[in-house]
């Protein structure tokens, strides 16, 4: 069975401009306290489009179950983080820039689960064909 | 004396005995003769010696041979440098040609020290070169695609006439017997209409290249923000007349993507805001074109982004279409910078 990850960000804001405050937590559930090797979480931008995938990492942490006594990191776990001045989130034609708080759980057995919270960073239109198929962003996605 | 017996370019002092246009005219015909010369020299004897081996029948004169192909190699090397020399004075300002320099040097220092900076991702102002300005503070370095044009129709009249070259050699040494001497020389009949058309053509590109000075573009405030208002000093010289001018701000995005073993790069215009337009210019070297007008940065676009695959690139576009003149195609990027920018977001040039 497949780790459960509550990934929210704190007073449910979605958007953020430069300089704001990004507070996130996250909890794992539906998996055994010793079974957890690490876990990686990031805040970071990506492109995408037509070119091929950049990106930034603007914040990253790694928890190690080895350095905690109780060797548990199932429990909530908060961070938090100044949003960057640029890049802003954009969404272009052939080039888009997207945000997205990332973690990555590390299992003992050497499976790897990553889980994608996107937010906004800015408020920059979306550009020509873009601004008519832009979906409604979601402010939780989890893979 | 009368203007046409000054055909060449003879400095006296701080005088020239013709317009420097002219001058510099001249000799790049007399550099792109030479390359033409060179080229079809080598060729020739490099097909008339191939055809000598083919009959097997001894080489006369090898070492003539020789030193022949070297004075033809000279004069093709010699013409090229010296042809896009003169290309490049004329077309750029010193201060174009040293930001060059800057920019190759701002180069060097983001691949050692990538990301550095206040704002991540957003392209350092001062890798655009900017100078002190006569109108306003900031000269931004123009660039355009002439050259391309007058490069490619240069090579390309360079090429017909090696193989023209080739094809006489073959036809005076009656080396292809079994195609006939007829079908040869037709062919080598058409090949030189098509060398002297492509000749000419090249020179008309040439002369137009001559005919389009310098742009010139100054901005009261560098870099951008958005939702600010700056002025534009725009400057145009050259000896042309134009038909239409339109002024812009381009936002282009840029992807470059693998596609195979190629990487291949693809560009799309997103935003065009226009800034002006003429109608009916005339330029001639005493009285250039200026012009100031008003740019409106738009309060809600994009800030210039550069990332490895990806960029987001504003410029200053300036189109104009000639009338018996082909048409001038100028840009300069221009870095927007987010609406929260750091204290010190001013350029010292």
């Amino acid at each position: 069975m497949e780790p459960l990850v509550s990934l929210t960000l704190r007073h449910n804001q979605s958007v953020f401009l430069p300089g704001d405050e990004l507070d996130c937590e996250y909890q794992i559930d539906a998996i055994g306290e010793r079974q957890i090797q690490s876990i990686e979480n990031s805040v970071m931008w990506y492109t995408v489009g037509k070119g091929d995938e950049d990106l930034g990492v603007h914040h990253f942490e790694r928890r190690v179950a080895n350095d905690f006594p109780d060797m548990d990191l199932r429990e909530l776990h908060r961070f938090n983080t100044t949003c960057p001045a640029s890049p802003l989130s954009y969404e272009g034609e052939i080039v888009k820039i997207r945000w997205c708080i990332r973690v990555r759980v590390f299992r003992k057995s050497g499976k790897e689960i990553l889980f994608e919270l996107p937010f906004q960073i800015g408020r920059v239109p979306a550009r020509g064909a873009a601004a008519a198929t832009s979906p409604e962003r979601s402010t939780k996605n989890v893979r | 004396l009368p203007s046409w017996i000054k055909l060449l370019h003879k400095k006296r002092g701080d005088r020239s005995t013709v317009s420097r246009i002219a001058g510099s005219l001249g000799e790049a015909l007399l550099a792109a003769a030479l390359v033409q010369t060179g080229a079809v020299l080598a060729v020739w004897l490099i097909a008339d010696t191939i055809a000598t081996v083919s009959r097997n029948e001894p080489i006369t004169g090898l070492w003539a041979v020789v030193v022949a192909l070297v004075a033809a190699a000279a004069c093709s090397t010699i013409g090229t440098w010296r042809l896009l020399k003169l290309m490049l004075q004329s077309s750029t300002t010193a201060e174009r040609r040293s930001a060059f320099v800057g920019q190759a040097r701002a180069l060097e220092r983001k691949l050692r020290a990538p990301g550095a900076g206040q704002l991540p991702q957003v392209p350092d102002p001062k890798e655009f070169g900017p100078v002190k300005g006569r109108h306003f503070p900031y000269r931004l370095p123009t660039s355009g695609r002439d050259a391309v044009r007058v490069l490619y129709w240069g090579l390309s009249s360079l090429l017909l006439s090696m193989v023209t070259s080739a094809v006489f050699a073959v036809t005076l040494n009656h080396w292809i017997l079994s195609l006939g001497k007829i079908a040869l020389l037709v062919a080598s009949l058409l090949l030189v209409v098509l060398v002297g058309l492509s000749i000419w053509w090249f020179i008309k590109q040439l002369l137009a290249w001559f005919q389009c000075g310098p742009t010139s573009i100054e901005l009261s405030q560098f870099p951008l923000m958005p939702g600010e208002k700056i002025q534009v000093f725009l400057s145009q010289t050259g000896r042309m007349r134009l038909r239409k001018l339109v002024f812009t701000l381009e936002c282009v995005e840029f992807a470059v993507y693998q596609q195979g073993t190629d990487a291949r790069r693809e560009a799309k215009v997103v935003e065009e805001i226009p800034i002006m337009t003429e109608d009916r210019i005339d330029i001639s070297p005493r009285r250039p074109w200026e012009q100031v007008c008003e740019l409106q940065v738009p309060a809600a676009g994009m800030h210039s982004f550069v990332a490895s695959s990806n960029a987001i690139q504003w410029r200053l576009v300036l189109r104009a279409k000639g009338v018996n003149c082909p048409s001038l195609s100028r840009e300069t990027p221009v870095v927007v910078y987010p609406s929260s920018p750091p204290s010190s977001s001013k350029v010292q040039v």
